[in-house]
């Protein structure tokens, strides 16, 4: 319910995703032409750099990492110790709501699942 | 162009009205299968891991999944077989999975393998004395058709015994099959916090069970197959 609130929130958000650190998937709002294992791969993957970058550079604990490319915003937000939410955003998204949004639901997410 | 999904219709009905309206074109099958039908007789076939007979009896095997048909002119060329004598032959072939689908085989000596029978030998990376043949399938992700063959000659070339069941229900006392998927489905990662990842795909397995076409579930699955064999591949290895 939660990630479709979130995808729903704005046209720029294209698909959400709940993965736990192991890669595996907790809750999703992809559509049917992504594919739940490449989300689910690649955010545990980027959960697991952005944790270590965060850790040997005296950063603290990980909260939330971005990427842009030339089609869009992947954004990873901490939700919890074992979860982080994946936002897929369009290109022409609004970043500030973007990420208001993305920050509201992890917390709520990290609440239920903590 | 027609849509749908094979949990509503069988792609031997499908395939039967379409012959009896002798329609020409291609019919696709999520994960890669492709039919060609030339006056609705199967002239072509293929699929990820087959092509020709045998990737029509690996399609007909399906049972989830969407579907499209496309009219159009595949190549004219000679059936593969007559479209009544595929039907029977999958049919014949489905009653064999029912039969082997719920038993429990151990490895009992893996160097038997002939060389010529790759999917025997992948196999038995998922062959634990403990899991069910459909369970293996599920982790495999091989069509039906090449479980039931590689595992009937598994067990004709010695590199595969039955387990009685009796040894089998003794390994899988857990979990209880009144659990419901949500708790299931919690059940399973704490067995994967816990390294447990055979317990997991048990629990994958029965949450699945419950709800086959549920889109987390199958993932994690897929993810745990994912990790066992990674671990495998490290024990090997060491």
């Amino acid at each position: 319910m939660l990630l479709k609130s979130l995808t729903s929130s704005s046209a720029d958000v294209e698909a959400a995703a709940i993965v736990d650190n192991d890669g595996l998937m907790i809750a999703s709002a992809l559509p049917a032409d992504v594919e739940d294992d490449r989300v689910a791969a690649m955010s545990a993957a980027l959960l697991g750099m952005s944790d270590r970058i965060v850790r040997e550079l005296g950063r603290g604990l990980f909260e939330l990492v971005m990427i842009r490319g030339s089609e869009g915003y992947t954004i990873l937000v901490r939700c919890g110790p074992d979860a982080v939410l994946s936002v897929l955003a369009a290109r022409t998204a609004k970043l500030g709501l973007i990420f208001l949004d993305a920050n509201r639901s992890a917390k709520e997410i990290a609440r239920l699942i903590t | 162009m027609i849509r749908g999904n094979l949990q509503d219709v069988a792609l031997s009905s499908l395939l039967q009205a379409m012959h009896v309206d002798s329609v020409s074109g291609y019919l696709r099958v999520e994960g890669g299968g492709v039919l060609h039908i030339v006056d609705g007789e199967v002239v072509a076939a293929s699929t990820a891991g087959a092509e020709g007979y045998e990737a029509v009896m690996s399609l007909l095997a399906r049972r989830r999944g969407s579907f499209t048909f496309e009219r159009g002119a595949p190549a004219a060329a000679e059936p593969l077989a007559p479209i009544m004598n595929l039907l029977l032959e999958s049919a014949r072939l489905d009653d064999e999975w029912r039969r082997v689908a719920d038993h429990v085989v151990r490895v009992v000596d893996s160097a038997r393998v002939p060389s010529d029978q790759p999917c025997l030998a992948a196999l038995l990376e998922w062959i634990d004395g403990r899991r069910t043949i459909e369970q293996v399938a599920h982790l495999s992700g091989d069509s039906t058709t090449e479980i039931v063959a590689s595992v009937r000659l598994g067990l004709r070339g010695g590199v595969l015994a039955r387990v009685r069941s009796a040894e089998s229900a003794g390994s899988q006392r857990e979990p209880e099959p009144d659990k419901d998927f949500d708790d299931l489905m919690a059940s399973a990662r704490a067995k994967i916090r816990e390294g447990d990842l055979e317990g997991a795909a048990r629990h994958l397995h029965l949450a699945l069970a419950r709800r086959p076409e549920d889109r987390i579930a199958r993932q994690n699955l897929r993810r745990v197959a994912s990790l066992l064999s990674s671990r495998s591949r490290r024990t090997s290895n060491q």
